[in-house]
């Protein structure tokens, strides 16, 4: 299971920077194949899609690291006690969201198959909507580890090689 | 509408993510209107994705990722100090006169401070700056950071505004002159009365500053490029984004040769946190910035503030104040997203300048990010220098002063905003 996270986080971060480094070549073959008097039009379309997937993935990416600001004006100067109870409220809230936009984002992508994406009519523009709840999916597993290991820092649940007595 | 904005607030005092507390206060509007579909929220969401200019925002997150570790920030370095080392103050000096340098590489003044924070900070409190004003010093400088090109503040603001990105950031080269100019009499006028010495004792000859110029030259064109190309109009700001990823390579790569494939994934993977961080509350944003449309917010909030004035320059004066005043507790870039709908068409409305009052608003909403009790560059400056924020607040309130100063100058001259971006582009 560890090693399939591991894997897992490692496949995200790849296809990312994947995605945003081939989000440079296109729309640089792009700008360079109409300067040349041949312009490509269906770059900049891949590259909005391609977009679409690496801000979802990156979101999941920077929820782990932590670096989705916040504001801790409050919450540093509450009771350590309130301050664990916001965190979970916090997570709680956060996962609630994220399952509306799996389950929207799945049947929006279901329900619009049938509509093509802008300059590529054999692709569906659901193959760029299914980027949320994918990502949204990403987000909530995230979530929940940082929920298991808030829950495993105030002794709630036990560690592995500390099981609960 | 109300109970979205109380929501935000509350999500955001619970120390929610601000992405995730838009995003569910944003929502809470479809739930008082079931008549609206339940996918909207959705179908926004992934709509500000296939705004192809906001591709600009990624794009430029990496090229000065890729900047910053093509070796590029030490030729900098050595050009401020050969410029202004013997000036009073003299680190603080160099400082100051690096982020107006690096301002030209990267585009966001919490970057640039923390950077600046690495390299300068113990060396400034060696040589006997109290913490605070190192600190002070530090994190200020760093509003010069968003106002010249490119400036990520500056993408958001046009591509939400319809405003022209190029003129945008021809427009930011007086502004963040008058700024460097402010910020280095502060520091002057301190260093006087404290004693604080030059960092060096003679005049650099002629040589050093060429030497050090054209060690820094590729650092220094990067700007001027990416005017020209926007100026010749073949190109969007997105692909001036991509040309400035291949060029920051091929800097780092060919002529620097700093930048390796162990530095290149660095780059990579801190472009991926702040790209998600950035463009996850962009998306989302969408969500709530769909009630206030619909509510016709812009509107009412003007009807407000006509009714306090409606006179050009105060309405700009309030706006400002208005702008700083929330700045103290929420991020620039969440300002920008959020506020610029809602101010911007007032200002047109009066016979304002897009382009100039952009400037205004980026500037006044930068500087909250330095400011008690919620400043991201200073909570990083101070952690870095580990600098109490009492302290960093008593002796940076003459920094403060400074940019404010120029701000309001700023708001009655349009003509020295304007000046630059006419001259280009006519």
């Amino acid at each position: 299971m560890r090693a399939f996270y591991a894997y897992l986080l490692k496949f995200e971060a790849i296809l990312a920077g994947t995605f945003l480094l081939l989000m440079v070549g296109l729309i640089f073959l792009g700008g360079v194949a109409r300067m040349s008097g041949h312009p490509l039009n269906w770059t900049i379309d891949f590259a909005t899609c391609f977009f679409a997937w690496a801000c979802f993935l990156c979101a999941d990416i920077a929820w782990r690291k932590d670096s989705l600001m916040s504001i801790d004006i409050l919450t540093a100067r509450v009771p350590e006690r309130a301050r664990n109870a916001l965190v979970y409220i916090n997570y709680l809230i956060i996962s609630g969201f994220l399952v509306y936009v799996i389950y929207a984002g799945l049947w929006l992508s279901w329900v619009s198959r049938a509509r093509s994406f802008q300059g590529i009519p054999s692709i569906s523009y659901s193959w760029v909507t299914m980027s949320l709840p994918v990502g949204a999916a990403l987000l909530l597993l995230t979530t929940a580890l940082k929920l298991r290991s808030q829950m495993r820092d105030d002794g709630v649940i036990g560690t592995r090689s500390q099981p609960a007595s | 509408m109300l109970i979205v904005a109380i929501a935000f607030v509350v999500l955001m005092l619970m120390g929610m993510p601000v992405a995730f507390a838009i995003a569910i206060s944003g929502a809470l509007f479809f739930v008082q209107h079931p008549e609206l579909p339940f996918t909207i929220p959705i179908q926004v969401t992934v709509s500000q994705t296939q705004n192809f200019a906001l591709l600009a925002v990624p794009l430029f997150i990496l090229a000065g990722n890729f900047m910053n570790r093509s070796g590029i920030t030490e030729k900098l370095l050595e050009l401020a100090s050969v410029l202004t080392g013997r000036m009073k103050g003299g680190l603080a000096q160099v400082s100051i006169a690096l982020s107006a340098l690096m301002g030209g590489v990267s585009g966001s003044a919490i970057a640039d401070a923390a950077m600046q924070s690495r390299m300068l900070g113990d060396e400034m409190v060696k040589r006997g700056f109290t913490r605070g004003f190192a600190a002070g010093v530090l994190s200020f400088g760093a509003v010069l950071t968003p106002i010249i090109p490119p400036g990520i503040g500056m993408i958001i603001y046009g591509t939400i505004g319809q405003v022209s990105i190029g003129r945008l950031f021809a427009a930011g080269f007086l502004p963040a002159f008058l700024l460097w100019a402010a910020l280095t009499a502060s520091v002057y006028l301190t260093a006087r009365r404290r004693g604080y010495q030059p960092e060096r004792q003679t005049r650099p000859t002629a040589s050093e500053v060429g030497g050090a110029l054209s060690a820094g030259i590729w650092a220094l064109l990067f700007p001027i490029f990416l005017l020209l190309g926007l100026r010749m109009g073949v190109f969007t700001p997105s692909e001036i984004g991509s040309f400035a990823v291949v060029y920051a390579v091929v800097i780092g790569v060919v002529i620097y040769r700093k930048l390796k494939s162990r530095s290149f994934l660095e780059a990579m993977e801190g472009s991926l946190a702040d790209v998600g961080s950035v463009m996850f509350l962009i998306a989302l944003s969408a969500i709530f910035s769909y009630g206030i449309v619909l509510e016709r917010i812009p509107e009412v909030v003007s009807g407000w503030i006509l009714g306090a004035t409606d006179n050009l320059y105060g309405v700009m004066v309030l706006v400002a104040l208005f702008i700083l005043a929330i700045g103290f507790f929420i991020d620039a870039t969440v300002l920008i997203i959020m506020l610029t709908p809602i101010f911007l068409p007032l200002v047109k409305q009066l016979g304002g300048d897009p382009v100039h009052f952009g400037i205004v608003f980026i500037i006044a909403a930068t500087i909250g990010n330095f400011t008690p009790p919620v400043g991201a560059a200073m909570y990083a400056v101070c952690s870095i220098l580990k600098c109490p924020i009492g302290e960093y607040t008593r002796e940076s309130i003459p920094l403060f002063v400074a940019v404010g100063l120029v701000t309001l100058l700023l708001i009655f001259m349009p003509q020295v905003v304007l000046f630059v971006p006419n001259l280009i582009f006519g």
